[in-house]
């Protein structure tokens, strides 16, 4: 498991999504699978760094299991304002309710034309370009996003 | 002086390059289109709509051969793009993406694109 806590800068963010996928360049088997990791860590950190209340994340990421396949998980906590938490559950909540992800993306791709500020896209991305599934936890003003993946391994890291 | 409306931009992590040759606009990216270059990109990009416009072109090619990342509000530019091309009417041009196969999310993001408004977007690998 890799845990960085940090104050993400657009700078680092771009650097951390390289080392990112970098390291799973040599642990995962699918080029693919890792561009899409990277590209999750990303979206993650830009969202902390854009809404997150004190500019502080905690990042974790980890090779796990799952029902006996290797996944890759991501985890970002940062701390958020409560109308900033109310649009990100309620937007996590209709992304994990959608039966078909790739659908819900292309009507919320439709819908960020008309919006004035933000994309409105950085979760819906993640979850159907990045194929990840996506879940959450709350504790007091505190979110934590979880981002999962199944992925091949080339070998145990 | 350039015979284009639209200059180059250079900055330390994304360049775009504008050319018109032979009645063809285009624009090469280069680098990461990241929160350095949103802003840069949304303004860029609408000048590109209004210089197609006024040129009349039949399309315009985007290269992103040598973009090693977008982030979802550069990307965000691009749905504002193709959807200002799409409802220009009469004077609505087509856009040609030209990918890179070996940079992997270009291929979902721009196939996002295209479905977006596939009567004007075409994607080159």
């Amino acid at each position: 498991m890799m845990r960085l806590a940090f104050r993400p800068s657009v700078d680092l963010i771009s650097s951390t999504r390289r080392f990112v996928a970098d390291f799973f360049d040599g642990v995962v088997i699918d080029p693919d699978a890792t561009s899409r990791v990277a590209m999750t860590i990303h979206e993650l950190l830009e969202n902390v760094f854009k809404y997150s209340v004190d500019g502080c994340a905690r990042v974790d990421i980890a090779l796990g299991d799952r029902e006996e396949q290797k996944v890759v998980r991501i985890l970002t906590t940062n701390r958020a304002s409560e109308d900033r938490m109310l649009e990100l559950t309620q937007r996590l909540d209709e992304l994990q309710g959608a039966e078909d992800p790739l659908k819900l993306y292309y009507r919320i791709i439709a819908q960020s034309a008309k919006r004035k500020e933000g994309s409105g896209l950085g979760l819906a991305r993640i979850r159907a370009e990045g194929e990840m599934d996506l879940s959450y936890v709350v504790h007091g003003d505190e979110i934590t996003i979880v981002a999962e993946t199944p992925v091949e391994v080339a070998q145990q890291p | 002086m350039s015979v284009l409306g639209i200059e180059s931009v250079n900055k330390p992590s994304f360049s775009l390059t504008p050319s018109f040759v032979d009645g063809n606009l285009a624009v090469k990216f280069s680098g990461n289109a990241d929160m350095a270059a949103m802003s840069t990109l949304a303004v860029y990009l609408r000048s590109v709509h209004s210089e197609a416009m006024q040129l009349g072109v039949g399309e315009v090619t985007v290269d992103l051969t040598e973009l090693y990342f977008m982030n979802s509000s550069c990307f965000k530019s691009f749905v504002t793009w193709i959807e200002s091309a799409s409802s220009a009417g009469s004077s609505a041009y087509r856009i040609k993406f030209v990918a890179n196969p070996k940079l992997h999310w270009q291929r979902r993001s721009l196939e996002a694109l295209r479905c977006l408004a596939d009567h004007i977007v075409t994607v080159q690998s």
